[in-house]
């Protein structure tokens, strides 16, 4: 599996979701009512997405609001960039194996739950310490990049290594 | 003594004083009427495009305009409904909006479900979300039975972080619902894009390839009629956003956290510091200081200003014209009046609803809250205004120009007439406000809800009438000169046989334009309905629960009876005046004088309408110095008896005379002989004028009470609770003291207000009677029409022309016949040329003509000969 048209098979909307929601569990969860909707939106246009934050008032609308930052879509934006980046290693290694096998991977390395149809997954050699800064430093450069405050993109960093340390232990 | 009770946390300000939601809203039926006033306006354009492309191209009547217009409404209402329709399925898919499903999250589904019952929505919304929204807001609409309640991102993540603001901003959403503001919210923004799309489109491009001389003056009135409806339209969302916090409010509690939302936001705090920016009419939300303002003292749900009142008269009429073309196209010879009356019911009784709702909130408030009521004049000038400045920014005013058809009326016209609408729109406001002050100690619950519907339905018959007969004055004011010439004319010809007293008072009771106001139906039901709504308010049994406030119900007081026997007393002592003037006219009328007794009758009707109306204004003003409270209404209502019982006799003096020789003045059966018609007539007479002198005696007395000090009545009326049996009751009724025209005779600033008021009434009455005298006795000339074909004044002009020539003619057959005719052909001829001159409206002649009878009758030659000379000149008829 090496083309890029097979790793966007591999990081479908389900396993960006699961980790999105992992993720905001541990960083935003007051945001995962929003989680659905948001992925549907995401997904359909990704970069539509990330630009449309925005405030306005309208007829019968409150009209004196505060303004949250949202943390979904720079949460699905990094999810999906950090399952590409390891989409695309383990399909390296992964020989024959289908699509299949690598997303049981990805879901076993940040222990999500197994698909109902998974199929059996890729044997993965451990993930490096160096790996682990290298991930952490492009979920923050990518956050960061979203127009995330710098305090908030390391805590997300850090919530997506976590998830990968607490696999591999 | 009293148990110690429990420390118990203050209720929030609206819930211990007054509750917003007692009375109907001023909103409903100025979002009716903005909708009304721009599907008017859309007659205009429809019409436009009509006598631009249509008309002259095919065989077309004036009909088809009617139904040329009519079929542009329908395509306006057609788009209304369907833009109606599909806005709900637009915002949608414009937004992207997503339905949270349960699943996403059951604990805030089962919350909006559970503030939607708890808020009184009886079917929740379908709730969507702005995923990517970061604002903590949220926004209602759809159609009826399927509502949406859309939750931006930033107000689902408060759910979890802040669970008392997430309620706090969903109650306000959810008292939308309640309130009812959905629908007309978006109907009123579905109609304006409906006009924009199928009726300004439409006329654009008609003015684009048919330029005219039209083009600026149109082009102006649609910017200014753009920034009206905008304006109009933000002011009304802005009371919205007021009602809904305010329910918000009683929902959320005095621990909520609506306060803090609304004081906490970032943008609240820079909005905060501005409260009234430059552009804050342009924002369809208060500015957050005033709304945080608002929630401890709801006094800006209770206003009603001269802006509101502005507004209303200038909608109600910007687009009144249009409707007269429609109904003038539709129906067959329609009388002036009725044309306008009918136009009138399609805005007047909207723009009623704003007023009276309002006005009765700002009495209630006050009430409730121990303050005044705020005074009417602002209210009135600014309805005044709004009417006043409606025709000239109206389309059809591009076309037809400030002042119709015709030349500009004279400037004396202008301002009397200017004065004239405002004082009658101030009285207007201020009888409303009586109105309030009478019913509302009286009645609450559902009882309440019945007498301001019928408090709305009272003031939108008296606003319809001052409405159409404003605009009949308005459009037909050429014709004021002509009629003001030919009653001048009258008293000319009436004064040579006996005095009518002075001219003023002839045009005030005779002027072609007072009879024509007598003889309608709706101006009847007018004086009636003035007195008739506030006094049953005044006799009306106290409610115990309204009274709740005294300890006991106040009983019955005896003023009501004695001031129907004033009343009846005032009309026997007219009576008994009646009986006695005839007595003396009897014993000094010379039987066989035939010329003054034609004329002498008429000027003895005139005398009695006089009488019946004086004694009105006496018995009003009488009354009005007595009552300590409701003056105008109560003089109104004595002087209703008193007209009433005035023209039973006037009509009875005849039978009596048929029967007792005595007071006979035109030999009469003893018996019932006036027909009914006749009776009628003759009682709107009374009834109408004598109504107009009684408010102007009621505002007098109500001014010389203000002057004069009070003596111990009215000081118990400001006595404190317990003084009078009930001190609310007291200090409520202090603000009736002073009347309906002001306020509370203790204030300095209203007691000026008042007799101001009350002074300016008078003025303008008289200023009124004096500018409608005309120029004179010796100034009538041939009366120059600038209408031309079908007018009135031009079929007057030809009657006039046609009598002068008639009476030349008879007069050229008595001198061609002076030495043949016996004295009997003689005699015949004069009466002809008596009978004929009285239609030349030319009072030169009628002058010259009674002369000769004069010198006829009295065998003077000396007259008879200067009479025949004037004649002669002024027929140029050769006679020596």
């Amino acid at each position: 599996m090496n083309t890029e048209q097979n790793v966007d098979q591999v990081v479908d909307e389900s396993l960006v979701r699961d980790l999105a929601k992992k993720l905001l569990r541990q960083t935003a969860p007051e945001e995962l009512p929003l989680l659905r909707p948001a992925s549907e939106r995401y997904f359909a246009d990704p970069e539509k997405a990330l630009r449309e934050r925005r405030e306005q008032q309208e007829v019968l609308g409150f009209g004196a609001e505060a303004v949250v930052a949202l943390l979904t879509p720079i949460v699905l934006s990094v999810a999906t960039d950090v399952l590409t980046e390891f989409a695309t290693e383990i399909g390296k290694v992964a020989g024959s194996k289908g699509v299949s096998a690598i997303r049981a991977a990805l879901r076993r390395l940040f222990r999500l739950e197994p698909a109902s149809d998974q199929a059996a997954p890729v044997e993965i050699p451990p993930i490096t310490r160096e790996q682990l800064i290298m991930v952490r430093q492009s979920a923050f450069d990518r956050a960061v990049m979203l127009d995330l405050p710098e305090e908030k993109a390391g805590l997300l960093a850090d919530a997506v290594v976590g998830s990968l340390a607490i696999s591999e232990s | 003594m009293s148990s110690a009770a429990p420390h118990a946390t203050p209720e929030p300000w609206p819930l211990r004083r007054v509750d917003p939601f007692l009375l109907p809203s001023v909103t409903t039926g100025r979002f009716l009427l903005l909708i009304t006033a721009v599907v008017g306006v859309s007659l205009f354009a429809y019409n436009f495009v009509y006598l631009a492309f249509v008309q002259g191209k095919t065989t077309t009547e004036v009909r088809d305009a009617a139904w040329w217009m009519i079929g542009g409404v329908i395509v306006l209402l057609v788009g209304t409904a369907g833009i109606y329709l599909a806005m709900p399925g637009w915002i949608i898919r414009r937004r992207r909006l997503a339905r949270l499903i349960v699943d996403d999250s059951p604990e805030l589904s089962e919350e909006v479900t559970r503030l939607a019952s708890e808020a009184g929505v009886p079917r929740p919304p379908v709730v969507l979300v702005d995923v990517f929204n970061t604002s903590a807001s949220a926004l209602v609409f759809g159609r009826p039975r399927r509502r949406y309640m859309l939750l931006n991102g930033g107000l689902v993540t408060q759910f979890s972080t802040d669970i008392a603001a997430f309620r706090a901003t969903v109650r306000h959403e959810l008292a939308h619902l309640r309130n009812r503001d959905v629908d007309q919210t978006y109907l009123a923004i579905a109609v304006w894009y409906s006009f924009l799309l199928t009726a300004l489109a439409p006329l654009a491009v008609t003015m684009l390839l048919e330029p005219g001389w039209y083009l600026v003056g149109m082009s102006w009135r649609l910017l200014v009629l753009a920034v009206i409806v905008l304006l109009f339209r933000n002011a009304i969302l802005r009371r919205r956003e007021y009602g809904a916090d305010a329910r918000a409010l009683q929902l959320d509690g005095p621990h909520g956290a609506l306060r803090r939302v609304l004081a906490g936001s970032a943008a609240s705090r820079s909005r905060a510091a501005t409260p009234r920016s430059r552009w804050w009419p342009f924002r369809t939300h208060p500015p957050t200081a005033m709304r945080e303002a608002a929630l401890d003292n709801p006094k800006a749900l209770f206003k009603l200003g001269f802006w509101d009142a502005l507004g209303a008269g200038l909608v109600a009429t910007i687009a009144f014209g249009n409707a007269t073309m429609l109904i003038n196209a539709l129906l067959a010879e329609p009388a002036p009046l009725t044309i306008r009356w009918t136009a009138g019911l399609f805005f007047a009784p909207l723009a009623a609803v704003g007023i009276t709702a309002g006005s009765w909130r700002t009495v209630l408030f006050a009430q409730n809250t121990g303050g005044q009521p705020v005074g009417t004049l602002a209210v009135g000038v600014g309805l005044g205004c709004g009417m006043l400045l409606g025709e000239p920014l109206s389309l059809s005013a591009s076309i037809t120009g400030f002042w119709g058809v015709g030349p500009a009326p004279s400037p004396l016209l202008v301002t009397v007439a200017v004065l004239a609408l405002v004082m009658a729109t101030v009285l207007f406001a201020a009888w409303i406000r009586s109105s309030a002050l009478a019913w509302l100690p009286t009645v609450s619950g559902r009882a309440l809800r019945v007498v301001v519907i019928a408090a709305i339905v009272a003031s939108a018959v008296v606003l319809t009438v001052v409405l159409g007969y404003w605009r009949m004055l308005h459009d037909l004011h050429p014709l004021i000169p002509i009629l003001t010439e030919q009653a001048v004319t009258n008293y000319a010809m009436l004064s040579a046989s006996a005095w009518p007293g002075p001219q003023w008072l002839w045009m005030a009771l005779n002027h072609e334009l007072i009879l024509h106001i007598v003889r309608q139906d709706p101006i009847v039901v007018t004086v009636v309905v003035l007195w008739l709504f506030p006094v049953a308010g005044l006799l009306w049994r106290r409610s115990p629960s309204v009274a709740g406030r005294s300890s006991e119900i106040p009983k019955r007081s005896r003023r009501p009876t004695l001031i129907v026997l004033i009343g009846l007393a005032g009309g026997a002592a007219y009576a008994a005046a009646l009986l006695l003037c005839r007595a003396l006219v009897h014993t000094s009328m010379t039987t066989n004088d035939w010329v003054a007794s034609a004329d002498f009758l008429q000027v003895f009707a005139h005398w009695q309408i006089a009488g019946a109306v004086a004694a009105q204004a006496a018995v009003a003003l009488g009354v009005a110095l007595w009552v300590g409270s409701f003056r105008v209404i109560w003089g109104l209502f004595a002087a209703f008896i008193t007209g009433t019982v005035a023209t039973a006799a006037m009509l009875g003096a005849i039978v009596v005379g048929g029967c007792f020789d005595a007071f006979s003045v035109l030999p009469a059966p003893c018996a019932w002989s006036s027909d009914g018609d006749h009776v009628i007539f003759m009682l709107r007479w009374v009834l109408v004028m004598g109504a107009l002198a009684a408010i102007a005696a009621g505002l007098l007395g109500a001014a010389m009470a203000a002057i004069v000090p009070h003596g111990s009545r009215d000081q118990r009326a400001f006595g404190t609770p317990g003084s009078s049996g009930s001190g609310q009751e007291a200090r409520h009724f202090q603000f009736n003291s002073s009347d309906s025209q002001a306020a509370d005779v203790k204030d300095p600033k209203m007691k000026s207000i008042q007799k101001a008021t009350a002074l300016a009434a008078t003025l303008v009455i008289f200023t009124g009677l004096a500018a409608c005298s005309g120029p004179g006795v010796a100034a009538p000339t041939a009366p120059s029409s600038p209408l031309v074909g079908t007018s009135p004044s031009t079929l007057t002009t030809l009657e006039t022309a046609g009598a002068t020539q008639e009476t030349c003619d008879l007069f050229r057959q008595m001198v061609e016949g002076i030495e043949t005719l016996s004295s009997d052909e003689q005699e015949q001829l004069m009466i002809k040329m008596t009978d004929a001159v009285q239609s030349s409206g030319n009072p030169d002649l009628m002058r010259a003509v009674v002369d000769m009878g004069r010198g006829w009758l009295d065998s003077n030659p000396e007259q008879f000969a200067k009479g025949m000379r004037a004649v002669s000149k002024i027929c140029n008829v050769p006679y020596e």
